[in-house]
């Protein structure tokens, strides 16, 4: 499905919320956000935690202005969203109408700014910070008065930011502040479709999440919608050290959260497996995507803090299948040195400047690892393997710096072009006997093998001899092509037959296109 | 003549570096040309001034790139058509132009490849009367072309708003950003090269197109002002001085004070004069000092995402403290903060009678907005004191003397000024009828 087609969908609204702060909530939010975009999707990140904002750090290699000195955010975009509820007021206006809509989505616009990431998958990420940083942020904060906000119809107006932002996007993710505040509300009352409540496995933060979620579901089911919200709890900082007190700790959390958590086919062994991220020191210095601290694609592994939030994002999504692609070691090692603590990694450049040449072959790396995550997601269907020309255009580096996944899609796609020399071969032979057996029969003037008086029938039975033989060949030549030990994988018995009945017909390996479903 | 379409990228920089956004522009629009050019080979096709390493001939590298680029990319801010390098870059650009003339309304006419980027949002340039395009540039205009028989609503998005947001909103902002880089690259890439300068140039000697006597320049080259000019009608940009404050998003700022200023035509309900601030750095009536609290005004103002709006009291007239009274009252009706700039020379003065009528407008709660003391000699006043000698209900900020301080604090006071303004809505509180209350957690009592 393409982006536009999925885009038609309403979008989903979730927030990320935590009663206390420290407890890994922007960087789950930060991961799942990363592996949406990395597998197609359209994703809207929301930075609500105003007082103190700090999501923007995990995207700062791909933030223009990443300090955000000159960038608005959401505080901006609220006192905009005030002006427009003032004027209503003062106008005596109680619905909001299609121009306070525009002037809604305008609002955002100005807040919103795309993360400076090719995603081979045409997914992308759009960042709404908390708001501009410098010495009047907090001025800008402090003075909003929500209440006031929401008596003078702003709930209209967030409704419609809500309504908004699901129409333009699959996913919107958004940052709560932590604890009970007027913010916190907003995040986790107004606008969600879906709650992932974090939590350490302590008291406080346990009882914190719990009761915040009761408050939020007795809100959800008394208000006018009445629409069910969703939670997922998810325990994070997971440490192994002391197994008895993980134990008992374990036990009492998923107590608490058992009321929470819709299972739907999973048991709840199955579901708290998933949705537990584990303590990883190297990860609580700087705010680095697990994408890119952990190998992914086919030299990842299970133990990892990427592996775990693919886990976390399966759930999330109901998407079995969504897992990190694999990202080259290049750019691996390009982005730690952005993120790097010192702050110089944004100043230090690789020892040799790629050029234009060297960028365009990255390029090409990261097309064909798309393709690969293509085939394999399209269940290895033929016509998705490397063409031609892109196999010609592989060099010996490309081949050293493909991991596995990669290395198996290019020996499978070589097969397949062996195998189109054997498609096309057959078919001529196929071909040569069909006309043979035709001419044979129309012109075969003996005695005894063609009864007297239907002489005129006789070249319609040529043609329909002649056809069963060419489905007799093409199924006997299918089927020797397929005991072969070198078919691509994906491809059968079925396909072969297929493929060679249809002859030049047949639809043709084309070079990657972006805009294909 | 040089056959790669490369563009010169003048614009001038705030008290920071060059703006991050600018910079990702700058770097992108080059790409682009370069891509629609089919040229991949460095150097860039751009060329701006922070490429330009210390050491090297500043003014060389600068005059050479004016002399040989296919064309000018002028970043349109207040600030440009204030800077003399500016005006220079621009200036030694357009005599480059081989039709170029002025019209009856003199206005610089059939420019050639000079492409002007506004920055900012439309109110901006729209506020104030000498915050937009100086008269003589407004021919020098560029909006991307829509073309109604080919259905790009995206293109048509994005121009809107550009048109209403300015470059520094669309950079980044997708799909507007690509668009519009497409449609400023493909203008580029179009435009035919123009020759060298006749003579050489320095910069100590390069016109500033700001201070050049145009008409002189065009009599002695015996070139007529074209009586039908061929370029064409200029994209219908907001008129300036008619932009009207609005809530919380505005500011108007009362400058009580006898320096001296320049009566703007506009008229409006909230004032009976508003002041006019030249961007030309030509003698014209504004008191230096003066002239700086009004550009830190608005460079506070732009920082907090506020229109400014600047309008002149004199102290002196009798009916002065009554019709600030009126003026105020009717902002605080729609939500519209004020300050009160008080020229501390102004307030005290020996006149007692007056001090009290100012102080009884201070005191008045039928208006939201600070009171501000500005300073421009002696020692700074104690603004504690006033306020307490006059009973006064709200504070009294002096402002810094040094600009930067001055721009911070400025900020701070509106934005306290915004929130004092939303919450009192001129006075009514009253919720409107049907509007919902924040939704709030309740009942949480982790603690056992």
């Amino acid at each position: 499905m393409s982006n536009k087609t999925r885009a038609a969908l309403p979008g989903r609204v979730v927030t990320f919320y935590s009663y206390k702060g420290g407890t890994g909530r922007s960087m789950a939010l930060a991961n799942f956000a990363w592996l949406l975009a990395a597998n197609g999707r359209s994703v809207a990140v929301v930075d609500w935690d105003l007082e103190a904002p700090g999501l923007h750090r995990y995207f700062r290699p791909w933030l223009t202005d990443s300090d955000l000195l000159e960038t608005d955010g959401l505080i901006d975009a609220f006192w905009q969203f005030a002006s427009a509820a003032v004027t209503r007021s003062t106008a005596g206006t109680a619905a909001p109408s299609s121009h306070f809509a525009s002037e809604v989505a305008d609002a955002l616009e100005d807040s919103t700014r795309r993360l400076n990431q090719k995603f081979v998958t045409e997914g992308y990420i759009d960042f709404i910070c908390a708001g501009r940083q410098g010495p009047t942020y907090s001025e800008r904060v402090n003075t909003f008065d929500w209440k006031r906000f929401y008596e003078l119809g702003g709930a209209q107006i967030v409704g419609a930011a809500r309504d908004y932002l699901r129409a333009k996007y699959e996913w919107v993710l958004i940052d709560s502040r932590t604890g009970v505040s007027d913010t916190s509300g907003i995040c986790t009352i107004h606008m969600p479709d879906t709650v992932v409540a974090c939590f350490t496995l302590n008291r406080q933060s346990v009882d914190g999440v719990a009761a915040i979620l009761r408050s939020i579901r007795e809100y959800r089911s008394s208000s006018v919608d009445g629409s069910k919200i969703k939670f997922f709890p998810v325990a994070t900082r997971i440490e192994n050290g002391e197994a008895k007190r993980l134990e008992i700790g374990r036990a009492y959390a998923r107590r608490m959260m058992a009321e929470f958590v819709s299972f739907g086919g999973m048991g709840p062994r199955d579901y708290w497996d998933s949705m537990e991220i584990s303590y990883r020191p190297a990860y609580a210095f700087e705010e680095t995507l697990a994408a890119f601290g952990d190998a992914s694609g086919a030299t990842g592994a299970a133990d990892t803090m990427l592996s775990q939030l693919e886990e976390v994002s399966q759930i999330l999504t109901g998407d079995r299948t969504l897992r990190m692609p694999e990202v080259l070691d290049d750019e691996r090692a390009a982005v730690l040195e952005r993120y790097a603590f010192d702050g110089k990694g944004s100043q230090r450049r690789p020892a040799s400047e790629p050029d234009n040449a060297q960028r365009g072959d990255s390029e090409f790396r990261r097309l064909v690892i798309a393709k690969e995550q293509l085939w394999r997601h399209s269940g290895f269907r033929w016509h998705l393997l490397l063409s031609r020309r892109e196999l010609e255009l592989i060099t010996e580096e490309d081949r050293k710096s493909f991991g596995r996944d990669a290395s198996s899609f290019l020996l499978q796609s070589q097969r397949g072009e062996k195998l189109v020399a054997w498609l096309n071969i057959l078919f001529a032979f196929c071909s040569v006997v069909t006309v043979m057996v035709i001419v044979a029969v129309a012109t075969y003037n003996g005695t005894g093998l063609w009864p007297k008086g239907l002489d005129s029938l006789r070249p319609l039975f040529a043609i329909s001899l002649g056809l069963a033989t060419y489905v007799l060949t093409a199924a006997l030549s299918s089927y020797l092509v397929s005991v072969r030990g070198d078919l691509p994988y994906g491809v059968s018995y079925l396909t072969i037959l297929s493929l060679l009945m249809r002859g030049p017909l047949r639809p043709q390996i084309l070079d990657y296109d972006r805009s294909t479903p | 003549m040089n056959d790669r379409p490369t563009f010169f990228f003048s614009h001038t920089r705030q008290e920071r570096e060059v703006s991050k956004f600018m910079a990702k522009f700058f770097r992108d629009l080059g790409d682009r040309v370069a891509a629609f050019s089919g040229s991949t080979v460095p150097p860039s096709l751009g060329i701006i001034d922070v490429q330009v390493n210390q050491g090297e001939d500043w003014d060389s590298e600068i005059l050479a790139g004016l002399s040989h680029s296919r064309a000018l990319v002028a970043i349109y801010t207040p600030l440009f058509f204030r800077r003399p390098h500016c005006g220079k870059e621009l200036g030694e650009f357009l005599l480059r132009s081989r039709r170029m003339g002025l019209d009856t309304e003199g206005t610089l006419a059939d420019v050639e490849n000079v492409l002007p980027i506004r920055w900012y949002p439309e109110a901006v340039y729209s506020v104030n009367a000498d915050c937009g395009v100086p008269r003589l540039l407004h021919r020098i205009s560029y909006l991307p072309a829509v073309d109604p028989s080919q259905e790009n609503p995206e293109l048509e998005k994005a121009v809107q708003r550009y048109r209403l947001r300015g470059m520094e909103r669309c950079v980044d902002v997708e799909p507007y950003y690509q668009e519009l880089l497409d449609q400023f690259a493909l203008t580029i890439v179009k435009m035919q090269p123009l020759p060298p300068p006749t003579q050489p140039v320095s910069f100590a000697t390069a016109r500033n197109v700001f201070e050049f006597d145009w008409k002189r320049h065009f009599a002695a080259q015996q070139s007529s002002a074209p009586e039908s000019p061929t370029a064409a009608t200029p994209p219908d940009w907001a008129t300036p001085g008619a932009t009207p404050p609005t809530p919380l998003t505005s500011i108007v700022g009362y400058y009580i004070t006898r320096r001296s200023w320049v009566r703007q035509d506009t008229q409006v309900d909230y004032a009976e004069s508003l002041i006019a601030e030249s961007t030309s750095g030509e003698a014209d009536g504004v008191d230096d000092a003066l002239r700086t609290v009004l550009n830190d005004f608005r460079e506070a103002g732009l920082r907090e995402n506020l229109t400014i709006v600047s309008a002149g009291l004199d102290p002196t007239q009798p009916a002065m403290p009554a019709t600030l009274q009126a003026n105020l009252e009717t902002l605080a009706k729609r939500s519209i903060p004020a300050a009160l700039v008080i020229d501390a020379a102004e307030w005290p003065s020996t006149d007692e009678q007056r001090n009290e009528a100012i102080a009884a407008v201070m005191r008045s709660s039928s208006w939201t907005g600070v009171i501000l003391l500005v300073s421009f000699t002696g020692a700074l006043p104690n603004a504690d004191q006033l306020g307490h000698a006059y009973q006064l209900p709200r504070p009294v900020i002096t402002l810094p003397r040094d600009s930067r301080e001055r721009v911070t604090a400025l900020g701070r006071v509106m934005a306290e000024a915004r929130g004092q303004s939303m919450r009192t809505r001129g006075g009514d509180s009253t919720a409107i009828p049907g509007a919902e209350g924040l939704p709030l957690l309740k009942n949480v009592k982790p603690s056992r």
